[in-house]
């Protein structure tokens, strides 16, 4: 995870990644979210947001030094790190606005083992935990999702080809997650 | 059966959707595996709750759930850290959690009808023998922290 | 801007996952009185008021329905916002809480953003404020 970044143009954060930027910056971009999700805070003062892109609940699954090496692949270890982070940098747990995206269920999952949803069930009962609601969210279904997080208004923006964007923000959104 | 108050979905089928829709929505739980119709559940080594239900179709709801299962729904449910749920907690996030299930699997049971449902009773491990029937028709959900068994025994009534 | 809830249901998990809800919700509470059927809500509300009213259906001695009536028929705490949360997804629960005047009725299962976001059409001034302007 780098330091937040202030400079121009979208950020892109990878699979098992996790970035933030600060006020100034254009914002941060994820893309092929298929099961993996996206995890988005932005805070409304201090304009710093950060953008998590994981691909599995649990770490504990893992062997050897992969949950060390890579926290941000996981859900458990990867979410605590974006908020920390995000607090280094000037947010404030009280006023950030959280969003979910992805969790889509792929072709190639295999059987029952819904991983899409169990990233789902596993990022909601962290935040649930952590004393976080989901201001907005746009999970399930099979399609692949790219997500933009604007660092000024704090727009999480969502595409899908053939598909208009969806957009969550803290200014057109009631608080509460999008059904 | 009234005949204005029909049966819109088999018990099971009401089951099948209630079960996975509670679970998932405020115990932040996803199945493992699909649910198995059938078994018999070995009581005395689970964490059973019971409700009763009354009106236009009367009987009961009864689950079971290992010890593991059970504190991990009661940690998510109150947001508490691992192993920091006591046997009281316990016992009310089940019988919550069958109350829940009871009600969305009436609700699909029979959307038209009208019902009155129990206080749960709750026993954890060694369940007492009031609480459960033998001809319990059960279904098993598999979630990651173990099994739950439900079992939704409605009767139509006269 | 602070506000009073009063929470009822016979179940003290579930008053707790709500409770937990108002409190992470970003709403600002004050006091949270909590009671296990309708007729502990009465007795502390005899001399008391708050600003919303979350109340089960199910429950012993006096139920939801029950509260709500003599809620309304009370000059004093008529216009207290009720919602009910219950686990009757059936049409005619619906039909019969819409008649009684409630201001929003909640099926279980629900998650915590939707009690939140109902709580804020409840009771609207709660947070009349735009985001930005509330952290000011």
């Amino acid at each position: 995870m780098t330091a937040g970044d202030s400079g121009m143009g979208l950020l892109v954060v990878g699979v098992g990644d996790c970035r933030h930027a600060l006020a100034g910056s254009e914002g941060l971009v994820t893309y092929a979210l298929g099961s993996c999700i996206a995890v988005g805070i932005w805070d409304p003062v201090s304009k710093v947001s950060g953008l998590l892109h994981f691909m599995l609940p649990e770490s504990r699954s893992e062997t050897g030094a992969s949950a060390v090496e890579h926290p941000f692949r996981y859900a458990d270890t990867g979410t605590p790190l974006l908020f920390r982070r995000a607090y280094e940098l000037g947010a404030e747990k009280r006023r950030l606005q959280v969003y979910l995206a992805g969790g889509a269920s792929v072709v190639d999952d295999g059987g029952f083992f819904q991983v899409g949803k169990r990233n789902h069930t596993a990022i909601r009962k962290l935040l649930w935990k952590a004393g976080v609601l989901v201001h907005g969210e746009d999970v399930g279904g099979t399609h692949p999702r790219t997500v933009r997080l604007e660092a000024s208004s704090g727009s999480f923006v969502i595409s899908t080809p053939g598909k208009a964007d969806i957009e969550l923000s803290a200014t057109s959104s009631t608080r509460g997650a999008k059904e | 059966m009234s005949p204005e108050i029909s049966v819109q979905n088999s018990a099971a089928d009401a089951c099948l959707a209630a079960v996975p829709e509670v679970l998932e929505m405020m115990f932040f739980e996803s199945m493992a595996e699909a649910p198995e119709i059938g078994g018999s559940p070995r009581l005395e080594l689970l964490d059973v709750s019971r409700v009763d239900f009354e009106g236009s179709a009367r009987g009961y709801l009864v689950l079971a759930a290992p010890s593991a299962l059970s504190k991990s729904l009661t940690e998510a449910f109150l947001a508490l850290e691992l192993r920091q749920s006591a046997p009281s907690d316990v016992e009310f996030v089940l019988g919550e959690l069958a109350n829940m299930v009871c009600g969305g699997a009436l609700g699909r049971y029979q959307p038209d009808g009208s019902f009155r449902v129990s206080t749960p009773a709750t026993r954890l491990e060694r369940p007492s023998a009031e609480l459960t029937t033998s001809n319990v028709s059960w279904i098993r959900f598999s979630f990651y922290d173990g099994p739950l068994f439900v079992g939704f025994q409605p009767e139509a009534t006269q | 801007m602070q506000k009073d809830v009063m929470i009822v249901d016979d179940s003290p998990a579930m008053r707790s996952f709500i409770r937990r809800t108002v409190l992470i919700g970003g709403l600002e509470m004050g006091r949270c009185l909590e009671a296990g059927n309708g007729l502990e809500a009465l007795t502390l509300l005899r001399n008391d008021t708050v600003d919303v009213i979350l109340t089960d259906f199910n429950m012993p001695v006096m139920d939801g329905e029950q509260l709500v009536r003599n809620l309304r028929g009370d000059e004093r705490l008529s216009r207290v916002p009720v919602i009910v949360i219950s686990t009757d997804s059936t049409r005619n629960r619906i039909l019969s809480l819409q008649a009684l005047g409630v201001h929003g009725y909640l099926c279980k299962p629900f998650t915590p953003e939707r009690l939140a976001q109902m709580l804020c059409t409840a009771v609207p001034d709660w947070q009349a404020q735009g985001i930005e302007e509330r952290y000011q």
